[in-house]
């Protein structure tokens, strides 16, 4: 099951147009992300780590290449409520309840729920596993910055997406909060089994959560390196003072510096 | 028990009072001192101004006229600005859709928010002779661009993350409209409705001045008083027309506060 790939990226390139010329924003890139893994995207500012994920959720076509998700183009995925999505401004809906937000998935687009391989979980059961059980019927403006994110987390696991696609979720917390969350997000992936891609700029969150961290190059971003994680799981509070993890850390910054020094984007 | 529950609401009763008194006491104090004024004057000039005796006796003397008229003119204006709402909020549906929509209607919308609705009135007037329909005409024309303007802006201003979102779920256009721009779209009506319930009485008041001899509204209360060079009567009809806009304007404050509570305009009014 896990040496199937989940998401395949081919050679997948993005340029924008600009009013001073086409901008070059991503690849070619090739990634591939085995069914049930956790992969991270890390890289310097401007990128393009953003453009992929909105290519592989289908929000953004690709000039160029192809992507699948568990066999199916981004556009049909979507059809079938294949892509879980959490942005990195929330999106929460403020007129509705944090129940009524988490419930959100599950009424749109009604259709697809019916020929799905996972029935749906119960919005309020996620919400309480996030610590919410007392907050159900507050508003989001009504809640805490980390209570918020932990609102989004579990609205894009109520329906049980084949593909999670998370888009540096946690930077706008402070260190601690953040540190909390990152934990409670590990702790509820690994009681679904689904395949996230995520977006990051911190390393150390990078090798924490995933199974590989995908170092990107400057814009036009492209896969410079992939650093298999091997610390057991479930990882724990202890993980972060190990010496693998900061084998692993270590192993990632320098990749990351090498991109650094190798192209500066030109002012 | 009961003696201990006294004691603890009194002090938050007398606060509340405090609070109350703080609030509305300078309002108070001024239209205290302006009917003073006006009274003044009245006595010395009557055929400027009526006595407020003079005014309030009108009214005593005569509720069910008063009633009756006040009846009509708010029947004008809640016709005018209910059908006036469906064809625009219907008309911004359509405009935030499809945009050559927006472009065959704005402009024409534009030159009939630039033309002086009152001038339309006489002309009305002819055409339908006698009706109610002139009436609504009015007061739907002379609302419909606020309206108009205010539903698109509303339905426009989504969160462009969560119009994401909801397309990753590959929500219909009926589901995003359902469940994102009309919700977003609230602020901006509550804020239409606020201009556009006074802008509504106004409406069907200057209609019924073009219009004499259909139902009699407060409007036609004013004309006849012109007419008949009676002042009480013409500021007997002012006073339940500034009544009715007051109990428009608290009747929307109420239904935003509950309506609107999670947004700082709702929230704020408390």
């Amino acid at each position: 099951m896990e040496d199937q790939p989940g998401l395949v990226v081919s050679g997948v390139a993005k340029t924008y147009v600009s009013e001073d010329g086409p901008v070059p924003a991503l690849g070619p890139v090739d990634l591939q992300v085995s069914r049930g893994r956790f992969v991270t995207l890390i890289g310097p500012s401007g990128c393009g780590k953003s453009t992929l994920l909105r290519v592989v959720a289908g929000l953004d076509r690709p000039d160029t290449g192809a992507i699948s998700i568990f066999g199916e183009d981004p556009e049909y995925a979507r059809r079938l409520k294949h892509i879980g999505f959490v942005p990195q401004a929330l999106a929460l809906l403020p007129w509705r309840t944090v129940l009524e937000n988490a419930r959100l998935p599950l009424e749109l687009n009604r259709s697809a729920g019916t020929g799905r391989p996972k029935p749906a979980r119960d919005p309020a059961e996620v919400l309480r596993a996030l610590g919410l059980g007392e907050v159900l019927d507050r508003r989001p403006a009504e809640l805490s910055g980390g209570m918020r994110q932990r609102v989004a987390i579990a609205r894009a696991f109520v329906h049980e997406p084949a593909v999670l696609l998370m888009d540096e979720p946690f930077s706008s917390l402070d260190e601690l909060t953040g540190e909390v969350l990152r934990h409670e997000l590990l702790q509820l992936w690994q009681s679904t089994g689904t395949t996230v891609l995520f977006v990051s700029h911190s390393v150390s969150e990078a090798v924490l959560l995933s199974d590989e961290v995908v170092v990107m190059t400057h814009a036009p971003g492209r896969v410079a390196a992939v650093i298999p994680v091997t610390l057991e799981r479930p990882r724990g509070d202890l993980v972060e003072v190990s010496d693998a993890f900061r084998d692993v850390e270590r192993e990632v910054r320098l990749a990351l510096r090498s991109v650094m020094h190798a192209g500066q984007p030109r002012p | 028990m009961t003696n201990l529950r006294r004691t603890t609401h009194a002090p938050r009763r007398r606060r509340r009072a405090a609070r109350l008194v703080a609030r509305w006491a300078p309002a108070a104090v001024l239209l205290g001192l302006l009917v003073l004024a006006w009274q003044l004057v009245a006595l010395h000039n009557a055929y400027l101004i009526p006595r407020i005796g003079a005014i309030w006796s009108q009214i005593v003397d005569h509720p069910r006229e008063f009633l009756d008229a006040a009846g009509v003119t708010l029947e004008e204006s809640g016709v005018g600005l209910g059908a006036s709402f469906v064809i625009a909020f219907s008309l911004a549906i359509a405009m935030s859709h499809i945009p050559v929509v927006e472009r065959a209607v704005m402009p024409l919308a534009v030159i009939l928010n630039v033309t002086p609705v009152v001038s339309l009135a006489p002309g009305l007037a002819v055409a339908f002779s006698f009706t109610m329909t002139p009436r609504y005409l009015v007061t739907g024309i002379i609302v419909f661009f606020p309206l108009l303007v205010n539903s698109l802006v509303g339905l426009r201003s989504i969160d462009p993350g969560a119009l994401q979102y909801f397309q990753t779920l590959h929500a219909s256009r009926l589901e995003v409209l359902l469940h994102l721009r009309i919700p977003s779209s609230l602020p901006f009506l509550f804020a239409a409705a606020r201009i556009c319930f006074p802008l509504s009485v106004i409406g069907a008041v200057v209609s019924e001045f073009s219009t004499a001899g259909t139902a009699s509204g407060l409007g036609s209360l004013i004309e006849v008083g012109f007419q008949e060079n009676y002042l009480p009567q013409i500021y007997a009809a002012i006073f339940c027309l500034s009544l009715l806009g007051l109990a428009f304007t608290l009747l929307v404050t109420l239904v935003e506060r509950r309506v609107l509570s999670w947004h700082p305009a709702g929230s704020a009014r408390r």
